[in-house]
């Protein structure tokens, strides 16, 4: 990697090469963040190498959901309070961040780590599909909510996995599409209006 | 400087990738410019009005503006959105099939009209066809047609000599075939064609893809002619097609 390291240290270049290889990070600011490290006070250079040790050390994905986790298996196959015969598949880690924030779910989760995306050549093999049919096969689930993206990738993932657990007999759902809020009807593109106009609900 | 500061155009949407927080790069093939790369900006969030206009294989109406590096999108307005087409799981894979052979055999900066109105064509009629194996065959021979990559299928491309009707050997680095003399020393990979499926070809090669849909043609005979001209393609784009194992996978 060619990177404008006119540093004569070592360390400095070997941190401005790390930090170049961070998503969104150019040379430019990979150099920029090294020197704001090297002027900051020790104790908070520390906390931030030990943060970064502990992401490492102690996370870990849950081994039922596949979420990241401190503990094996995570809080939230652990809450018996939670509805447990509800799993909600997500692509990413974040989604399930997202849809905790919302408090509208109260069942359980299982992350894919990533979508079926032809063109890049990502197939169902790629993703944690095995684990979530085995989950189902162990039994006492009654519902599958496929909350994965409402793009082209996230619908043939959906699609996929419906199609893999139909004959288990369980219950398969997807989140409604829709208008979202705050934004303008102009705007929307036909395939949401559509949608929107279909699902329409009653007033009361 | 540049004199306008926004262009528009249309193009189908060819693929995207994620890039930066909420940005994706598109890639549009056009008609008038060829292939176009730009990024539409917050398009993976809820609230953007780009969004729902510039999924894969969307036919859309972009205006664009100069960028730095990249060129960015401005308006986009669907003009079909192919939406039977993400439906089925079967047609997503071959819709995006065709989008990566014509991402793979056009440029950018360099119009090919050609390989535009072939797509739109094939992407239309796919949303109302039950058979789509041959709208596929139809579709990689006429691209190869219109990228000149045409499959020499009436003369031997050694010696010229006008080819009797019978079985012979397809020579992907010569592009067609090759007469029983050639063949015996000819010492590169060649596929077998038989002669209905050499019949098969040429009626494919010379007819509108309406014709071609009507004629139902034998499961041996299409997947020998799919085996060859997938072989074609791979040889001449020198690689194997990502979009190729999902859509074998379904096909099964």
């Amino acid at each position: 990697m060619i990177l404008p390291s006119n540093s004569s240290s070592e360390p400095v270049s070997n941190l401005i090469t790390q930090f170049h290889k961070l998503p969104g990070i150019g040379p430019k600011m990979a150099q920029r963040l090294t020197y704001y490290l090297v002027r900051m006070p020790e104790v908070e250079a520390r906390s931030l190498a030990e943060a970064l040790i502990a992401v490492k050390d102690r996370i870990t994905l849950c081994s039922k959901c596949y979420n990241i986790t401190e503990q094996d298996p995570c809080t939230i196959c652990e809450d018996l309070s939670r509805d447990q015969s509800r799993i909600c598949v997500v692509e990413e880690a974040l989604d399930v961040v997202a849809l905790e924030r919302t408090g509208a779910y109260k069942g359980l989760f299982h992350v894919l780590h990533g979508a079926i995306s032809p063109i890049n050549g990502i197939g169902p093999d790629d993703l944690k599909l095995q684990p979530l049919l085995s989950r189902i096969n162990d039994g006492g689930i009654e519902e599958i909510v496929l909350a994965t993206n409402p793009n082209m990738e996230g619908e043939a993932t959906a699609m996929y996995i419906h199609k893999l657990i139909a004959p288990l007999g369980v219950r398969i759902t997807r989140p409604a599409r829709g208008l979202p809020v705050g934004a303008d009807l102009e705007y929307a593109d036909e395939v949401t209006l559509t949608r929107a106009m279909e699902a329409r609900q009653d007033l009361s | 400087m540049v004199s306008r500061k926004t262009y528009k155009t249309r193009g189908i949407v060819l693929r995207h990738t994620p890039i930066g927080e909420a940005d994706r790069v598109l890639t549009l093939l056009t008609s008038d410019l060829g292939k176009v790369r730009a990024v539409a900006r917050g398009v993976r969030r809820v609230k953007s009005k780009l969004a729902g206009h510039v999924e894969p294989f969307t036919y859309v109406s972009v205006s664009i503006s100069y960028g730095r590096t990249l060129d960015v999108i401005s308006e986009a307005q669907t003009i079909r959105s192919f939406g039977r087409l993400r439906e089925n799981l079967l047609l997503i894979s071959e819709a995006v099939y065709l989008s990566e052979l014509a991402d793979a055999f056009s440029n950018e900066q360099e119009p090919t009209p050609e390989i535009f109105h072939l797509l739109i064509e094939c992407l239309d009629a796919l949303e109302s066809t039950d058979d789509t194996t041959r709208l596929i065959r139809w579709f990689e021979i006429q691209l190869l047609d219109a990228t000149g990559f045409r499959p020499e299928l009436y003369e031997c491309v050694e010696c010229r000599l006008v080819l009797e009707p019978g079985d012979y050997i397809y020579n992907c680095s010569r592009g067609g075939l090759l007469c029983n003399g050639c063949k015996v020393q000819s010492v590169e990979v060649a596929l077998p064609l038989s002669i209905n499926a050499n019949k098969t070809l040429r009626y494919y090669q010379r007819n509108p893809l309406l014709n071609v849909l009507k004629v139902p043609i034998p499961k041996p005979v299409s997947d020998e002619i799919g085996r060859v001209l997938r072989a074609y393609s791979r040889y001449v784009l020198e690689r194997e097609l990502k979009s190729v194992g999902f859509m074998d996978l379904l096909g099964k």
